[in-house]
């Protein structure tokens, strides 16, 4: 699963895979294995999910709608999702849904058009974050649900498509 | 006099919560005052009665005096407190609440008065033998006059803009060959950010601390002081660390200065909690800063070495009655206060708004929080974006300071970015152990205290994974 996140310098992007968890920075690649990080999850502390580290550290962690904060060894961060990755958002479903609150800024495609894998159809602007939503799968637009400057909340409908079988060469 | 039965505080936040926590426990009702942004604050839920002053920011609401007096006259309030900041040292509402028969909780309006000019001030307890710093504010602003001065007072020399403040028109002249170029660009800052180019002169301390003596006096004439606060530690003239008792501080220079800051109290005829600063040299010379003529921010560390509440001293003074004790009480242990803001260390501590998504901090005996925020509150760009204030108590300063770095890095902020790892580093570093740092220690330090433990790609590889554990594939979890 490749997840993209927002950073100070680029976006940055992470794939997991099983315990194995590889992070593109810019052009290094870095490999992490969970299993020698992760001794078990703790009962829940204070509302904070609370997880025991292989060094006996505890690394407590609380997910908002679309950002995650973390405090681990006397550090707090946090890691916005910048634009989701196709795989994530919709996988097959028909309906592209908002990934957040947010408002449309810019549709970049009609009813009718076809695109393929990763080309952008709809940009949403929150927290003065432009977000590309991405078409998940080769498509034909079905319905356009919104319109340019609408505010949409999560999980919204935002487009519906369908799916085109790509040619095997 | 009559007891106080009703007090509105003339504050916000933390300050208001501290307030209202002794009145409670003197059987006084409360009332809050709040602006728009604030209804559902802590403080307001707090108090007895809340009183709506509209308004955002702070001069529409908690600074508009006449607002405030009106809250006062609706709700029955017989006393005032101002908290410290906003209305604490306005001399027109402390006599505007006199002439509605409403009693200020603090100082006389003539000694807030004569404490609120830098210059007069100085004259003032100059005159009553308190020492100052060595310096010219004469009339002539001839070269030659400089020269002569400067060389009496002895190099380095402060060139300071008479209208100044905020670092805006200083110069640091180290001889006589620097003497006329220094002056002459510090009155040319100083006309162009003032529009006026009156410069005196000071002798430059040279790697300075800031000790403060918090003093006390009543309507009976009695003063004494509560012990000293070194409050060295500060970033661009805001104090960021506070202790007591101060580190290497010899019992001597101890005494000296504190007969010097009841001095500077008995000057001015002072009612109240009010605290002297003092700006003390590497050879132990000490000269009068200013008075703060209120209750400051750093008081808890005096409140947890002595065990004393000052709130309800001022409120006892207030009413009249004499201070408890005529002198000064024994001082146990050590204790340290930081300040938590919402503020991004890596922005130059730009203020971080927004919504607390998680606040928790470590519960044990030794520690005190002050706070006016909780889980769920809102940080505004309207007011102050402090957090809380952390202070930890130890048997000994070594001890105080282990357990305020294990209390900092449990405490956890989830929303606004904080200083909390500056501040971890910050009383983590050799020289603040030692107790040798001064008031230029932070801002000769900021790289390294503001560098990262955590390597971005394990905060990154750690993000993906929780954020993928939303799709239930913790690996963990099975």
């Amino acid at each position: 699963m490749d997840f993209l996140f927002e950073t100070k310098s680029k976006p940055t992007s992470v794939h997991v895979s099983g315990n194995r968890i590889r992070v593109r920075l810019e052009n290094q690649t870095f490999t992490i294995d969970t299993d020698s990080l992760i001794e078990g999850l703790k009962p829940k502390d204070q509302n904070l999910v609370t997880v025991q580290m292989k060094d006996g550290s505890l690394l407590r962690f609380l997910k908002t709608r679309s950002e995650i904060f973390f405090h681990w060894k006397g550090e707090t961060w946090n890691a916005k999702l910048a634009e989701r990755s196709y795989e994530v958002a919709g996988q097959t479903s028909p309906e592209i849904k908002s990934p957040m609150p947010g408002k449309v800024v810019q549709i970049s495609t009609a009813v009718g058009s076809e695109h393929g894998l990763g080309e952008t159809l709809l940009i949403l602007e929150a927290m003065k974050m432009e977000n590309a939503i991405k078409a998940p799968y080769p498509c034909r637009v079905e319905e356009i649900r919104k319109q340019q400057g609408e505010l949409v909340q999560q999980d919204e409908v935002l487009l519906i498509l369908h799916r085109i079988e790509v040619e095997k060469t | 006099m009559k007891p106080i039965q009703k007090i509105l505080i003339a504050n916000r936040g933390e300050i208001a919560v501290r307030v209202i926590r002794t009145a409670k426990k003197m059987g006084i009702k409360t009332v809050a005052v709040y602006s728009d942004p604030d209804s559902q604050s802590l403080f307001v839920l707090s108090a007895d009665e809340a009183y709506p002053l509209g308004g955002t920011d702070a001069r529409s609401s908690y600074l508009n005096v006449d607002k405030v007096i009106e809250a006062c006259l609706a709700t029955g309030a017989d006393a005032v407190h101002p908290g410290y900041g906003f209305l604490s040292e306005n001399t027109d509402f402390a006599k505007k609440l006199e002439q509605n028969g409403i009693r200020f909780i603090g100082p006389k309006p003539h000694s807030i008065e004569a404490m609120g000019d830098k210059i007069g001030s100085r004259i003032l307890v100059a005159k009553s033998g308190v020492p100052v710093v060595p310096g010219y504010e004469g009339q002539s602003q001839e070269m030659s006059i400089f020269k002569k001065e400067a060389d009496n007072i002895g190099y380095p020399v402060m060139a300071k803009a008479s209208a100044g403040g905020g670092g805006k028109g200083m110069r640091r002249i180290n001889s006589p060959d620097d003497l006329e170029s220094g002056i002459l660009s510090a009155k040319r800052e100083a006309m162009s950010a003032f529009g006026d180019d009156r410069i005196l002169l000071e002798k430059y301390i040279v790697n300075p601390r800031h000790v403060e003596f918090q003093i006390f006096g009543d309507t009976q004439g009695n003063i004494i002081h509560l012990h000293e606060r070194d409050c060295s530690l500060q970033r661009r003239h805001q104090k960021v660390v506070e202790e007591t008792p101060a580190p290497n501080f010899p019992s001597s220079l101890k005494s000296k200065m504190a007969e010097a800051a009841v001095m500077a109290g008995k000057a001015v005829q002072y009612e109240g909690a009010g605290t002297v600063e003092f700006i003390l040299g590497e050879s132990g010379e000490f000269y009068f800063l200013e008075m703060n003529t209120r209750l400051q921010v750093e008081h808890p560390v005096s409140e947890m070495t002595t065990g004393l509440d000052l709130v309800e001293w001022q409120i006892r003074v207030c009413q009249g009655e004499p201070l408890p004790i005529l002198q000064t009480p024994p001082q146990k242990g050590h204790a340290v206060e930081v300040r938590i803001y919402a503020e991004d260390p890596k922005e130059g501590f730009l203020p971080s708004i927004g919504k607390i998504h998680h606040l928790s901090f470590p519960t044990r005996e030794d520690l005190r929080i002050d706070s006016g925020v909780v889980t769920g509150s809102e940080i505004t760009m309207y007011y102050d974006p402090m957090i809380a204030k952390l202070i930890v108590w130890g048997e000994d300063r070594e001890t105080a300071i282990q357990r305020l770095v294990e209390c900092l890095s449990e405490t956890i902020v989830f929303g606004p970015k904080t200083n909390l790892q500056f501040l971890q580093k910050l009383v983590s570093t050799k020289e603040f152990f030692q107790g040798k740092v001064s008031t230029h220690y932070i801002a000769d330090h900021e790289v390294e205290l503001l560098k990262e433990n955590t390597k971005e790609e394990l905060k990154l590889a750690l993000a993906g994974l929780f954020f993928s554990s939303k799709q239930n594939v913790d690996p963990w979890m099975a």
